[in-house]
């Protein structure tokens, strides 16, 4: 159970505050609704790069890591599809700089040419180590352009491509930190050894006269139901031969959604799913193989990845994994692996509960969705899944005109 | 309401953390001499359950043992096959890790405290009866032979295996690489002779984080506790190292739109008397954001998404290491920066202002690293090996606190020069 308090400050910004006085450090944690989706077709990659410009320093704290680390802090951030989302960790009696520096960066970013121009070299190195110089790292890119067609999600927040990023201007910067980094558009969570009132008083110091800003109105197409499966081929320099299926499921606020992701753990959570013991174990097919939600707001996708051991062709794999994912349509999955994912959810909550920061983020992330008390009662949602549920909801997602897929071949092979 | 403006020129007042009260580990012994260590903390109602032995490369006889014992435990038992360990332990939602290094192997059980007493005996069945099935060693062979084709096409671990095997040379198993060959070599009855003679209770010790109540500590006794698996201690194995004549090595890769860069070299570990103060200097070097390899090679030039430089201990040896992935143009550019970093710190005084930066993030570091009762354990399992015990921290803290930049200065001449570096870059 992950207490709270929550209130929103006159400029709109909303604070939630978690006590927890058995650890020396404090958190403040501010997710900004803005992330790739938000970005337009031929600027993507935006959200991430200017995730990076964030750290370039603010009015009064021209260098803003400097500071923070002298406080014995670290910070760090990360964006996706839908969010960007910054944290602070320091020692407790230190925390007030992690506000001067926040709410400094929220009300006057430090904009230059300068920064813009090594921070587009950093954003091209990441774009290069994770994405280009690695086996199957443009996959991620492929996916999604072949599963959406009209949604943003389909490029990837690194962006579509190079030149994206390197075509950036310091104009798209001011707009896009006018547009979005605004008070009304986030939400602070500050978390760890601090009270309360000491939270709020805080917060009204430093924040409560920046601004409020516009709350940004999300209006984005609705990808058109698959009508028919999708399929590509790519042939490169990879060592081993693999596959991705990828079908479209719910958005993450929806039954559909729970309900799917409930799917995916029955398929590959623990050495006991069922893909890892039929299809890694018993038929030896693969070396490696996944299942996951992607997890975002909108409209997401459920992944299922393998890496063919040699001598079984991708045909062989692709059914097999298909026979699969359509047999949680066709039966009920048992009452035992039912609970038995139940017993996961309830144990990966309070193990992630162990930890500060993950709770302050959990926090904001579910503000976002509606209401942060979900972070406690999301866990209903899986406890009340019955498995007829589940077999209806994968009967219709688990269809192939609702399936993209991908045969990643090794150049060499076959 | 009127509210007063706040003066955003003026940063909050900085207090440096002067008391850490880090609650020691409870030391037990169970009945067969067994150490058992207890970290009792935390408001969650989970637990840690961890063993460690020294079972890791170096006492292994031939590559790949160690991996390949610690890694089969789990995959059958004298009464369960490996989908019936598989489905007990995952059906309560726990997890069991099983992690192999170049000096321990450990096993580890991670369960919600009500689950304690169903999945104890499970775990005492992996580790001290497992059978080593010749097909599931199999699939493990396999699968595992196909996740080193994949890595062998990642310039960063390239770079990273052949710069140990430059330090240390290929016999040695701090530099072993390992080849697809020697997967041939592993068979059910090598892993039962390595796991008989390693995986004894004279040859490790327990550890239980999180909110430990006394049941279960009398459950460790019932399930760990007798002399049945009391046996003499293996012979330490002595290994002599053979680093390479070559210092600068060019390996050739496919794929080049980066350039992986390892440079660094052998040193010590944390028992010796410099390792606590040459932490301080690495910090400033490389070891966190507003180091001065990232503030010259990422925040200045750009060059890289990230570049870091670490002290690795290991029980007999210890090496620095400056790792990242660079820009392939700009890869001659990096280098020359590194060095000029590392004598710029051999040639000049850390000034005052960026030294004191220094120890308040560090000192901040370690107080967020031991914050609950799992972040403890890990840090234990750092020191008990080396036969160090939370004393390291209070000493750490103070020569955070204490040590001179003149001293600093002194340490980069005498361990950092750069002619004995070696240096691995793929391109």
């Amino acid at each position: 159970m992950v207490n709270f308090e929550k209130f929103t400050l006159d400029n709109g910004l909303r604070v939630i505050v978690h006590e927890d006085f058995n650890t020396p450090m404090a958190a403040v944690n501010i997710l900004y609704n803005v992330g790739a989706r938000d970005e337009q077709e031929e600027k993507t990659g935006f959200a991430h790069l200017f995730e990076h410009l964030m750290f370039g320093g603010s009015e009064n704290a021209p260098n803003f890591d400097e500071p923070l680390q002298r406080a014995g802090g670290e910070s760090n951030a990360f964006t996706n599809n839908d969010i960007t989302n910054y944290y602070d960790l320091l020692p407790a009696d230190n925390i007030e700089t992690a506000f001067w520096l926040e709410s400094d960066r929220m009300r006057a970013l430090n904009i230059s040419a300068d920064s813009l121009e090594v921070q587009r070299k950093v954003v091209c190195e990441e774009f290069k180590e994770n994405y280009l110089n690695q086996p199957y790292g443009d996959v991620w890119h492929q996916l999604s352009s072949l599963t959406f067609k009209v949604h943003p999600y389909k490029w990837p927040t690194i962006g579509k491509e190079l030149s994206h990023i390197e075509n950036a201007t310091l104009d798209d910067v001011r707009s896009f930190f006018k547009k979005y980094y605004t008070p009304s558009n986030a939400i602070m969570v500050v978390a760890g050894r601090i009270s309360v009132a000491e939270a709020k008083s805080l917060s009204e110091k430093w924040f409560g006269m920046i601004p409020g800003g516009v709350p940004v109105q999300k209006n984005f197409p609705k990808e058109p139901r698959q009508e028919e499966e999708r399929k590509l081929e790519i042939h490169a320099e990879v060592p081993v031969n693999a596959i991705f299926k990828a079908w479209h499921i719910g958005k993450r606020e929806s039954r559909n959604y729970y309900l799917m992701d409930i799917a995916s753990d029955v398929l590959s959570e623990g050495k006991s799913s069922r893909l890892y013991e039929n299809l890694v174990k018993k038929d030896q097919l693969f070396s490696e193989i996944d299942a996951f939600v992607s997890g975002t707001i909108d409209e997401g996708l459920l992944v299922v990845e393998g890496k063919l051991l040699d001598g079984i062709s991708m045909e062989q794999a692709d059914t097999a994994i298909s026979a699969e994912a359509q047999k949680l349509g066709a039966e009920p999955i048992s009452d035992y692996e039912l609970q038995k994912v139940k017993n996961k959810v309830e144990a990966t909550q309070s193990f992630g509960e162990v930890n500060l920061l993950a709770r302050a983020t959990h926090l904001a992330y579910f503000e976002l969705l509606g209401d942060a008390n979900r972070v406690n009662s999301e866990i209903e949602q899986y406890s009340s899944a019955t498995t007829h549920e589940i077999q209806d909801e994968s009967a219709k997602v688990f269809v192939p005109e609702n399936c993209s897929t991908i045969y990643y071949y090794a150049k060499s092979k076959k | 309401m009127l509210r007063k403006s706040v003066d955003r020129t003026e940063p909050p007042e900085i207090r440096s953390v002067d008391r850490l009260t880090i609650q020691p580990a409870e030391k037990m012994t169970l009945g067969n001499g067994m150490p058992l260590y207890v970290i009792n903390q935390g408001s969650q109602d989970v637990c840690s359950i961890g063993i460690n032995f020294k079972a890791g490369k170096w006492q292994q006889p031939q590559k790949l043992v160690a991996y390949f014992t610690n890694r089969l435990m789990r995959e059958g038992t004298v009464n369960y096959t490996a989908n019936e360990l598989a489905e007990k332990i995952d059906y309560y939602g726990a997890i069991v890790k099983t992690q192999s290094g170049t000096d321990r192997a450990t096993l580890q059980l991670i369960t919600l405290n009500k689950y304690v007493a169903e999945l104890l005996p499970v775990f005492a069945e992996i580790v001290r009866q497992p059978v080593f099935p010749e097909s599931e060693l199999e699939i493990a062979l396999t699968n595992g032979k196909e996740r080193l084709k994949v890595n062998k096409t990642k310039p960063d671990f390239i770079a990273s295996r052949k710069f140990s095997a430059a330090l240390f040379g290929d016999k040695h198993p701090y530099g072993s690489e390992q080849r697809v060959e020697d997967y041939q070599t592993i068979t059910p009855n090598v892993l039962h002779d390595f796991y008989a003679a390693h995986y004894t209770s004279s040859n490790g010790y327990m550890l239980l984080a999180g909110k430990i109540n006394s049941e279960m500590i009398q459950l460790a006794e019932k399930y760990f506790g007798d002399k049945d698996w009391l046996k003499p201690l293996p012979a330490e194995p002595a290994w002599n190292t053979e680093p390479s004549s070559s210092f600068k090595q060019r390996v050739k890769m496919e794929n080049t739109y980066q350039s992986a860069l390892r440079i660094g070299k052998r040193l010590f570990n944390k028992t010796h008397p410099d390792f606590q103060k040459m932490q301080v200097l690495n910090t400033v070097f490389g070891g966190y954001f507003g180091s001065r390899l990232m503030s010259n090679i990422r925040e200045d030039k750009g060059f890289t998404y990230g570049i870091h430089s670490s002290l690795s201990s290991l029980v007999n040896d210890g090496y620095f290491l400056i790792g990242t992935e660079v820009g392939y143009d700009v890869r001659k550019k990096a280098l020359k920066e590194i060095y000029f970093e590392i004598n710029r710190l051999r040639e000049e005084i850390i000034p005052e202002d960026e030294i004191e930066l220094v120890r308040n993030y560090l000192t901040g570091k370690i107080l967020s690293g031991l914050d609950g009762a799992f972040k403890i354990a890990d840090y234990y399992d750092g020191l008990l090996i080396y036969n160090l015990d939370i004393d390291f921290v209070h000493r750490l803290l103070n020569t955070i606190k204490t040590v001179t930049p003149h001293e600093l200065r002194e340490l980069a001449v005498k361990y950092w020069n750069p002619d004995e570096m070696y240096e691995v870059v793929t391109e």
